[in-house]
C-alpha cells in the first residue's frame, strides 16, 4: 500500500448561527478519505452536501471544527488557515475554482493572473517569473499571444486555462477542482477534461474533482465518495461504484443521470443540518429502505469489500438488486 | 401529419442592431411543432436557441428586427400581432419557463399571489372558472407541480423557498392558465441532478397528459435524449439538423451533431473517446459569414458550402442542412 499523499480523519466543520447561542450546522461531519499519490478521487452530492465547505477547509481557506488533514505526514488542521496562506506547503495544494469569469481578477492580464502566486509563494519575480508563466501557459496549451489579455477578451474556454494555468504555477502536488467545467458549453469542456487528464498524467499529480455531472467524475477519477448531510455515504472504485451503487441515495443519484433507465424518487424532506439528533442516519427521512434501526443507529462508513465503503445498515448488494 | 401544426415559423430571419455591428442572429429557420409535440432546441451557447423563442413570444430585445419569414401560432400571425393581443396570449396560451426562477420571480411578492395575478389577468376568458375563488386555483396549481403543504407554500417569498422549489412555482405558474404551447428555456440549470430529474418528469408528465405542445430549449444532449420527441439542433443562428430523437443520435448526418454527441460525455465514453467540435462558433457581426456557417469548423466542408447555403425542411422526417451529410438519406416513406 502506498503511502497516501492526503490522510483526512474524522473531519469536522460546523458553523454557530448567527444570534443563536449554542445552536450549530453541522455542514460537515467525521469525514475520512484518503488520496493516494497520482490518484484521482471525485466527490459528488448535491447542493447544501457540504461538499463546498469540505474542499474549503482541505484547501486551507477554512478552518476545521476537529479532526486530522495529514499531508506528507504533517497535520495541517492544526495549522491556523490565516498563518497557512503565508507557508511553503500552500503551494502544495492548489485549487481550481467554479465560475473562470468569477474567479479571475478583471483587471490583470493573464499574465498577472498566472504570475502573482509565484511571486506570493515561490519568490519568483522578474524573468524567473515570465520563464515560469511561459512554460506553464504552454502546458495548459494557453497561446503566449493571449497572456497579455484581459479576462474579458478571453473566452469561457481560455479562462478557464488561466484558472488551471494559475493552480499548476507553484509546482502542486493536490489539485483541487471545484466543478471546473461547470460554465462550460460541451464542446469546450470536453477539451478541458482531456487537458486534465493529460497534465494528471504528465505531471504526476493528484486531483480531488467535485462535480454534480456523474459522466465527467466517472471519465475523470479513480475512485468517488459520495456526500450527504455533511457525512461520506458511499466510497469505491468509480466503475463500480456507478454500476452498482450500495447506499440507497447513491442508487437515487445514479438513477437520475439521463438515460439510466428507471429512476428511483426520493419523496420526503431532507432533514436539517442544524443539530441533527446524533442517533438517526441522516438520510433517514428520504430514505425507502428505511427501517427502525435507522432511527436508532446513525450508520457509520464500513468496508463493503472490493476497496468499497458504505455507511448504510441495510445498504443494496448486488444479489438483492438483481 | 395531417392536423396543421400549432406553431410554425418560416424562413426567419432575426438580427440585432448594436454599436459593434449587426448581428446577423438567426437565418432561414423553419419549424414546426404540433400539439402534444415535446421538441428539443439544442445547440451551444450564442446558437441562437433563445433568440428564437423570444421572438416568438414577442418579447424580444429592443435592438431586436425581424428580417424574413413568418411565425403563426394557431393560424395566427405572431409577428403582425398588436401587443394588446400578444399580452393576452402569453401566459394564457404560450407560457415560458424561465431559466432562472428566482430572478424570474417577484422577490417581494408571496409566490401564491404571483399565480393569482397571472389568473386575474387573464380571468376574463376563463368566466365559468371564477366560480372557485382565485386563491383555491392558486394551490391548486401549486399542488399540482407536487409541492408538499401548498395552502403553507402559497404564503412564502421566493427567497425562503430551495431552488427546486422555486422552478416548481415557476411551472405552476406558467401552467396555471392550461396554456397550449409551453416554451422551456433551460428549466433545470443549477438544479441538483435529482431536482432536475423531478422537474423535468413533472413538465413532460404534464405536456403529455394535457396535450400540450412544449419547446424544451436545452444545452444538454442527454437531458433532450431522454425527454424530446424530436429535436431540433441549432450552430450559430441556423437550425442544421431536425429528426426523431432516435434517428438524430443514432445517425446523425449533420457534422456538427456528430461532434456535439461525441463531445458529450455519457456512461459508455471515455477520456479519450471525447471528439469536440473544433474551432469556435464564428462572430456574427461578421458580414463575410460563410454560406453554411459551420463551413470554417467542418472537416468535409467543400467551396459549395462557404457559397450557398443548404437548405433544412423541418418537417416530421430526418432533415438535415447539409451539402455533405454524414449518412446518406434514408428512402422517403409514403
Amino acid at each position: 500500500m502506498v503511502e497516501p499523499i492526503l490522510r483526512v480523519e474524522k473531519l469536522g466543520k460546523r458553523f454557530a448561527l448567527a444570534g443563536k447561542r449554542g445552536v450549530l450546522l453541522h455542514a460537515v461531519d467525521d469525514v475520512y478519505l484518503d488520496i493516494a499519490p497520482g490518484e484521482s478521487v471525485g466527490l459528488v452530492g448535491e447542493s447544501g452536501c457540504g461538499k463546498s465547505t469540505l474542499v474549503r477547509v482541505l484547501a486551507r481557506l477554512l478552518d476545521a471544527t476537529e479532526g486530522r488533514i495529514v499531508f506528507d505526514g504533517q497535520d495541517l488542521a492544526a495549522i491556523p488557515a490565516a498563518r497557512f496562506a503565508r507557508l511553503p506547503q500552500r503551494a502544495d495544494i492548489q485549487m481550481v475554482f467554479q465560475d473562470p469569469t468569477d474567479s479571475l481578477n478583471p483587471r490583470y492580464t493573464a499574465r498577472e493572473t498566472i504570475a502573482e502566486p509565484l511571486a506570493l509563494l515561490s519568490g519568483l519575480r522578474g524573468a524567473a517569473a515570465t520563464a515560469r508563466v511561459d512554460e506553464v501557459a504552454a502546458q495548459v496549451g494557453l497561446a503566449p499571444e493571449l497572456l497579455s489579455r484581459f479576462a474579458h477578451q478571453l473566452s469561457g474556454g481560455q479562462k478557464a486555462r488561466v484558472g488551471i494555468a494559475r493552480a499548476l504555477a507553484v509546482k502542486p502536488r493536490l489539485l483541487i477542482l471545484d466543478e471546473p467545467t461547470a460554465a462550460l458549453d460541451v464542446s469546450v469542456q470536453a477539451v478541458v477534461l482531456q487537458l486534465l487528464d493529460q497534465l494528471r498524467r504528465d505531471l504526476g499529480l493528484s486531483y480531488l474533482f467535485v462535480s454534480h455531472d456523474l459522466n465527467v467524475v466517472r471519465l475523470l477519477t479513480d475512485r468517488v465518495a459520495v456526500m450527504y448531510l455533511g457525512r461520506i455515504v458511499e466510497q469505491g472504485p468509480s466503475e463500480a461504484l456507478f454500476r452498482a451503487p450500495q447506499h440507497p441515495y447513491t442508487r437515487a443519484l445514479v438513477s437520475a443521470i439521463p438515460g439510466q433507465g428507471p429512476r428511483i424518487r426520493l419523496t420526503g424532506e431532507i432533514s436539517s443540518p442544524i443539530d441533527p439528533p446524533p442517533h438517526v442516519c441522516r438520510f433517514a427521512s428520504r430514505c425507502p429502505n428505511m427501517q427502525d434501526r435507522c432511527q436508532r443507529e446513525g450508520p457509520l462508513l464500513t468496508d463493503a469489500g472490493s476497496a468499497r465503503r458504505v455507511a448504510c445498515h441495510f445498504p443494496v448488494t448486488a444479489a438483492a438488486a438483481a | 401529419m395531417t392536423q396543421p401544426p400549432l406553431l410554425e415559423v418560416k424562413d426567419f430571419g432575426l438580427e440585432f442592431r448594436t454599436r459593434g455591428g449587426t448581428v446577423h442572429a438567426l437565418q432561414g429557420i423553419n419549424l414546426a411543432l404540433h400539439k402534444g409535440e415535446i421538441v428539443g432546441l439544442v445547440g451551444e451557447s450564442g446558437s441562437g436557441k433563445s433568440v428564437l423563442s423570444y421572438a416568438m413570444l414577442g418579447i424580444s430585445d429592443r435592438a431586436a428586427r425581424v428580417t424574413d419569414g413568418s411565425a403563426t401560432f394557431g393560424g395566427m400571425d405572431l409577428l403582425q400581432a398588436d401587443e394588446r393581443t400578444l399580452a393576452d396570449l402569453r401566459g394564457r396560451e404560450i407560457s415560458m419557463i424561465f431559466q432562472s426562477p428566482r430572478t424570474a420571480l417577484n422577490p417581494i411578492r408571496q409566490v401564491g399571489l404571483q399565480i393569482e395575478d397571472v389568473l386575474r389577468r387573464h380571468a376574463a376568458a376563463r368566466g365559468p372558472d371564477l366560480r372557485t375563488s382565485l386563491r383555491e386555483r392558486a394551490v391548486q396549481a401549486l399542488r399540482e407541480v407536487a409541492i408538499a403543504d401548498p395552502e403553507r407554500r402559497s404564503r412564502a417569498y421566493p427567497f425562503e423557498l430551495s431552488g427546486g422549489m422555486c422552478q416548481r412555482v415557476m411551472i405552476a405558474l406558467a401552467l396555471a392558465c392550461r396554456p397550449s404551447l409551453l416554451i422551456a428555456d433551460e428549466p433545470t440549470t443549477g438544479l441538483d441532478v435529482t431536482t432536475q430529474a423531478a422537474v423535468l418528469d413533472l413538465i413532460t408528465g404534464l405536456a403529455r397528459e394535457r396535450q400540450m405542445a412544449t419547446l424544451f430549449i436545452t444545452h444538454d444532449l442527454g437531458l433532450a435524449a431522454e425527454y424530446c420527441d424530436r429535436i431540433i439542433v441549432m450552430h450559430a443562428g441556423h437550425a442544421v439538423e431536425s429528426a426523431p430523437t432516435k434517428a438524430l443520435f443514432t445517425r446523425p448526418r449533420h457534422p456538427y451533431t456528430a461532434r456535439l454527441i461525441s463531445s458529450t460525455p455519457d456512461e459508455n465514453s471515455r477520456i479519450d473517446s471525447l471528439a469536440p467540435v473544433p474551432g469556435n462558433l464564428p462572430d456574427l457581426r461578421r458580414n463575410d459569414l460563410p454560406a453554411c456557417r459551420f463551413a470554417e469548423r467542418c472537416e468535409r466542408a467543400q467551396d459549395r458550402c462557404r457559397s450557398e447555403r443548404p437548405p433544412l425542411d423541418a418537417g416530421a422526417g430526418h432533415a438535415t442542412a447539409c451539402w455533405h451529410p454524414l449518412h446518406a438519406a434514408e428512402p422517403a416513406h409514403g
